[in-house]
């Protein structure tokens, strides 16, 4: 039972990272699943789908700030969390879709956030004005 | 449901909702913050601290619901990235901010940078190293 439901949730995203040796036909519905596996998985899913509203406003708040702020610190802080709540939408829809296409977005983005908050910093640092 | 069927993917996936939930929670807290609170410096403080927690939380969330390897490894490499790349990008912007000049909020009770800037015998100077470049555009501005 244990070892037929592992195989029936593995292919999806093994096939996504490139492994060609998936050879388990892709899993016809959840029926077989265990019970508490089901009500696992469909309390993880609702969670994920509030926790994209949930970014989705935050993020909206970002932009509010990005575009009210009074000075440019307001400005580059706000970006900065704008990139981090982009890398987190990301993580979300990799843990609903099974697929790790998103996923390599994750260091990227954190990377150029990063980049961009010493950019700005810089900028500011020498402009010695907010 | 009896008990029987409680599975390692059952418990994999609890944990990660609950872990889930906790990143989530630091998240909007963070914007929240940016938002509502009512100074630079107080925001840059929101922003940080309760974005690092929260994208760490949704992180480790991502590795127990999909545990294979390439998960975890990009996951483990971007929480230490973030862990030493967030207080060092939030430290330049606050510094930057305050050799700018910007005007603290009247609550706040103490300002140890323009104490340490005043203070003769600290090395921390209001000076600027400007580099040669910054120089000839700051007389050509003058000019």
């Amino acid at each position: 039972m244990i070892a037929s439901s592992i195989q029936n949730t593995l292919p999806q995203f093994a096939l996504a990272a490139g492994e060609s040796h998936a050879e388990a036909p892709p899993p016809e519905g959840h029926a077989t699943l265990p019970g508490w596996e089901q009500t696992a998985e469909a309390f993880l899913f609702s969670v994920v789908d509030v926790g994209i509203a949930l970014l989705a406003l935050a993020f909206l708040m970002s932009l509010w700030r990005v575009l009210k702020g009074p000075t440019l610190v307001d400005r580059g802080l706000a970006t900065d969390t704008m990139a981090m709540q982009v890398v987190g939408l990301a993580v979300l829809v990799t843990i609903r879709l099974r697929s790790l296409i998103f996923f390599d977005a994750v260091l990227i983005i954190s990377i150029l956030g990063f980049a961009s908050t010493i950019a700005f910093a810089q900028f500011i640092g020498r402009r010695r004005a907010v | 449901m009896s008990f029987e069927t409680f599975t390692f993917n059952a418990l994999t996936d609890i944990i990660a909702a609950i872990m889930l939930l906790f990143g989530l929670f630091f998240m909007f807290v963070g914007a929240v913050g940016v938002v509502r609170l009512p100074d630079a410096y107080n925001r840059i403080h929101a922003a940080s601290m309760c974005v690092t927690l929260g994208l760490t939380g949704m992180l480790v969330a991502a590795c127990f619901h999909l545990a294979a390897p390439t998960v975890v490894s990009k996951a483990l490499a971007t929480i230490v990235f973030m862990f030493v790349a967030t207080p060092v990008g939030s430290h330049m912007l606050a510094k930057a901010a305050h050799h700018g000049r910007l005007p603290q909020w009247s609550h706040t009770l103490s300002d140890e940078l323009t104490d340490d800037k005043n203070d003769p015998s600290c090395s921390v100077t209001d000076e600027v190293d400007l580099r040669e470049e910054d120089v000839v555009v700051r007389e050509a501005d003058a000019a």
